[in-house]
């Protein structure tokens, strides 16, 4: 019979049962850390708020700098958070005044000075302090956050610049991410559209330029969050481009830009495009633009084989008033029952109920 | 009886070795699924800490979501759940119920609440599913949709429901769980950054018993009273949270449960949907979605999201646990003998070499071999085949070893989402950590061997435990 040597297995069985014992020893004094550091956080954040409101409204009070003497490290981190809580409460003075507040503590300091430090996390976290404070001297150390290698922390920073209406900044972003590849980051794109109408000349000119599909899908995108092209006539152009995806977001920006005769009629002809997401987007974006010549072709758009042209089509035609309500109920009794099944549902969608129950 | 003991005692300490060292590996494979996920756990909460949801509730270029509920006999629970629904904190959500054919009053009782009447919508039927008898909708939901179709099992009704949703994803949920508020869109944000690769996200799933719910969220975990529901919450943070994190982290995850995930409706689609023939279909189709896309070589993600949380009930008696795992256990091997042409191979990457060999290994064959392990051993020591040192040595590998996982998970879950504050509900869970290991779970082991063996015979059924419903304020 072979046998172990004699005394290892208890070792084994104590080490185990110690890890045991430890975990559920750690378990508890974890939790006690926790509460009491809760319980520590929620006192804080009491005063500091209180604080902040001074700030806010230039009411210094004589014991600030006792006050905050007190805090250290994590306590200081309370400050800044509770400082973006009440950020967008606040008009644009009294965030002034809160950011000085910060900078008198030398909290943006530390903020800029993390940009640099080894957690992505509280890099990603200082972009968002500087950008969401409005701190406009962080610009050009936040444009060189955008080559950071955690897609966080440049997606952050994004946001950051987009909150500091940092416009020169949008050709550095813009060669991030093509660099990276990171033109499906819908979160980015969001970010982006941040930096407002000031940039709408900037992302015209990118488009002008961009020969890559992803990039121009991505400033279309921006193009239809931000509501304005600076050159409609470019993005019209863009409907009829090689890619599906870009026609898509072209037709898409097109319905989210001041209306002009010749967007509804490029929207007219993108409602025979052979992909049929661009026909849907074609057919939404008509009934944003509000163009009573779409009808006839919307009443026809709503006999496609694909249910979200059909679904849009109706949705735009519900959108279009009186006129567009009379064309949907014409085609109650469309011979195609899929039509008369979407005019049914575009009608009770619209509140006109007893239209469609006829 | 000595020449017995003579003839096979070096078969029995190699026998035993062997299945002290499947315990040893079983146990340390955990252990790093779990310290992987830890990591990835942490990194998301700290994500997120400072994240502001409503730029992704507010953007135009957020897709919309249609919310599957597969409906079978739930007309006490129903109406609850949708209005839960309704009330979810994502501006482009549409919900599609779908009454399975249920012989109690679900569809009378959605009908009444919705103010809901039929309406002639007609839509493309890209998957198959038994016949659909209406549809209704209200113009006061017009975001709801209600299909009624006959009977035929949870996967034929949300096959039914995905020919019916219009969004460009589908969220697949169970009748009887509750999404919290913002979890659709904690699910979007971890999905847009990657929208063109991602096919399927799952979200955690939690223990209701014993919470106070108002409207979605928990306004007070509690631990349950029954042994039952309390080992099941330390089940599902040491297997559902923990292992199903880890094996995202290693892009081998094989599993978004049927109780919250949300899929690419385009793939869904693809596969052919949900299978009707298998009780595991949300592994299945999890499990599809890899091959068909590794076969096209086509690049994807299927990932798993921490913090996105939905509650469900779980049974709180032996009947109903061991009717769910024999259910869970049958739906293992349906989905791997449906997918054994992957087992193996390199095509299919981490699928075919890591994660499919272990669930074949540990997860299917598994009880064979602890059950072996828990007859033999403390016969063979008994008879004096195997000597004290080894059978301790067995006991430290599957008692102990797990019981250190179960207390990890314990205290993984305090350093990251800490949903039990208290410290007498951590006491109790902590206690129920060392029973688990003691008894409960080699009678699951028992449970599963059981339907290891007879699976094949038996017909499947929507499968549903009895519950006792939870409270809300």
């Amino acid at each position: 019979m072979v046998t172990a040597a004699p005394g290892w297995e208890i070792c084994l069985i104590g080490l185990l049962l110690g890890a045991a014992v430890l975990l559920i020893a750690l378990l508890f004094f974890l939790n006690h850390f926790h509460t009491y550091r809760a319980h520590q956080v929620l006192e804080l954040e009491r005063m500091l708020e209180e604080t902040v409101e001074e700030w806010a409204h230039d009411d210094l009070m004589p014991d600030e700098s006792q006050r905050l003497a007190r805090l250290r490290g994590g306590d200081r981190d309370v400050l800044v958070q509770v400082c973006l809580q009440m950020a967008p409460s606040l008009d644009q003075r009294a965030l002034e005044r809160v950011r000085a507040g910060l900078k008198r503590w030398g909290l943006l300091d530390r903020e800029l000075a993390n940009l640099h430090h080894p957690s992505p996390a509280r890099r990603a976290d200082a972009c968002l302090v500087l950008g969401r404070m409005g701190w406009r001297s962080a610009i050009p150390a936040l444009i060189q956050a955008l080559s950071d290698p955690h897609p966080l922390v440049r997606r952050r920073a994004i946001a950051a610049l987009g909150d500091l209406h940092a416009v020169e900044a949008l050709r550095p972003i813009v060669r991030t991410l093509e660099a990276t590849g990171s033109w499906g980051d819908m979160l980015a794109i969001m970010a982006l559209s941040r930096l407002g109408a000031e940039s709408i000349p900037h992302v015209t000119a990118l488009l002008q330029e961009s020969t890559s599909p992803a990039m121009t899908k991505g400033l279309l995108q921006m193009t239809a969050q931000l509501g304005r092209a600076a050159d409609p006539a470019l993005v019209r152009d863009l409907a009829s481009h090689a890619d599906p995806e870009v026609r898509v977001e072209a037709v898409r920006a097109l319905g989210h830009i001041p209306s002009e005769p010749a967007s509804v009629a490029v929207c007219l002809s993108a409602l025979d495009d052979p992909a049929w997401p661009t026909r849907a987007l074609a057919a939404r974006s008509l009934g944003r633009l509000g163009d009573g010549s779409a009808i006839p072709s919307l009443e026809k758009a709503m006999g496609d084989t694909a249910y979200w042209v059909r679904h849009h089509a109706g949705e735009a035609l519900a959108a279009l008033g009186r006129s567009g309500h009379d064309a949907l109920k014409r085609r109650l009794s469309d011979q195609n029952p899929f039509v008369r099944d979407m005019a049914t549902q575009m009608l009770y969608i619209s509140a006109l109920p007893g239209e469609a129950s006829r | 009886m000595s020449g017995f003991v003579d003839v096979f005692s070096d078969e029995f300490v190699l026998f035993s070795l062997v299945i002290t060292g499947y315990f040893v590996l079983f146990n340390t494979i955990q252990l790093a699924l779990m310290l992987l996920a830890f990591l990835a756990v942490r990194r998301r909460v700290r994500a997120i800490e400072l994240e502001d949801f409503r730029e992704i509730q507010e953007s135009g270029l957020t897709p919309p979501v249609s919310i599957i509920v597969p409906a079978y006999n739930e007309g006490p629970m129903i109406i609850e759940t949708i209005r839960s629904l309704q009330a979810l904190r994502y501006k482009q959500l549409e919900i599609v119920v779908v009454n399975d054919g249920s012989s109690d009053d679900t569809l009378e009782r959605l009908i009444e609440a919705f103010g809901l009447r039929r309406t002639p919508r007609v839509y493309w039927q890209q998957l198959k599913c038994k016949p659909v008898r209406g549809i209704y909708w209200s113009p006061d939901h017009p975001r709801l949709w209600v299909l009624d179709k006959t009977n035929g099992r949870k996967a034929d009704a949300v096959n039914a429901g995905i020919n019916l949703a219009s969004a460009p994803y589908v969220s697949v949920i169970d009748g009887d769980t509750v999404i919290e508020d913002g979890a659709v869109l904690a699910m979007m944000h971890a999905i847009l950054p990657h929208s063109r690769d991602t096919v399927a996200a799952g979200g955690t799933v939690r223990i209701v018993n014993g919470c106070k719910l108002e409207g979605n969220q928990a306004v007070r975990v509690g631990v349950p009273h029954g042994f039952l529901a309390r080992v099941q919450i330390i089940e599902y943070l040491r297997a559902f949270l923990f292992a199903r994190v880890g094996w995202s982290e290693i892009k081998s995850l094989m599993i978004v449960s049927g109780a919250f995930g949300i899929f690419r409706k385009e793939t869904l689609v693809e596969i052919g949907g949900f299978r009707h023939d298998t009780v595991g279909e949300d592994m299945d189709a999890i499990v599809r979605m890899h091959r068909k896309l590794r076969e096209a070589g086509r690049p994807y993600r299927v990932t798993f999201v921490p913090d996105p949380v939905c509650w469900t009930e779980c049974p709180e008696t032996l009947e109903d646990l061991r009717r769910q795992r024999e259910r869970w256990h049958r739906g293992l091997g349906e989905t791997l003998e449906h997918n054994k042409v992957m087992l193996g191979r390199r095509r299919y990457g981490r699928i075919g070499m890591l994660a499919l060999p272990y669930y074949m290994l540990f997860e299917y064959l598994g009880p064979l071999v602890e059950t072996a392990g828990w007859v033999i051993l403390p016969f063979g020591w008994a008879l004096g085949l195997v000597n004290w040192q080894l059978f301790v040595l067995f006991l430290v590998a599957s008692v102990v070893y797990g019981l250190v996982l179960s207390l990890l998970s314990l205290v993984l879950e305090e350093l990251s989402f800490r949903r039990y504050q208290e410290p007498g509900q951590l006491a109790r869970l902590a206690m129920v950590a060392v029973l688990e290991s003691l008894w409960f779970r080699q009678l699951q082991v028992w449970w599963r061997l059981v339907a290891l063996i007879t699976w094949r015979g038996r017909a499947a059924s929507w499968g549903s435990a009895p519950r006792k419903g939870f409270q809300r304020a």
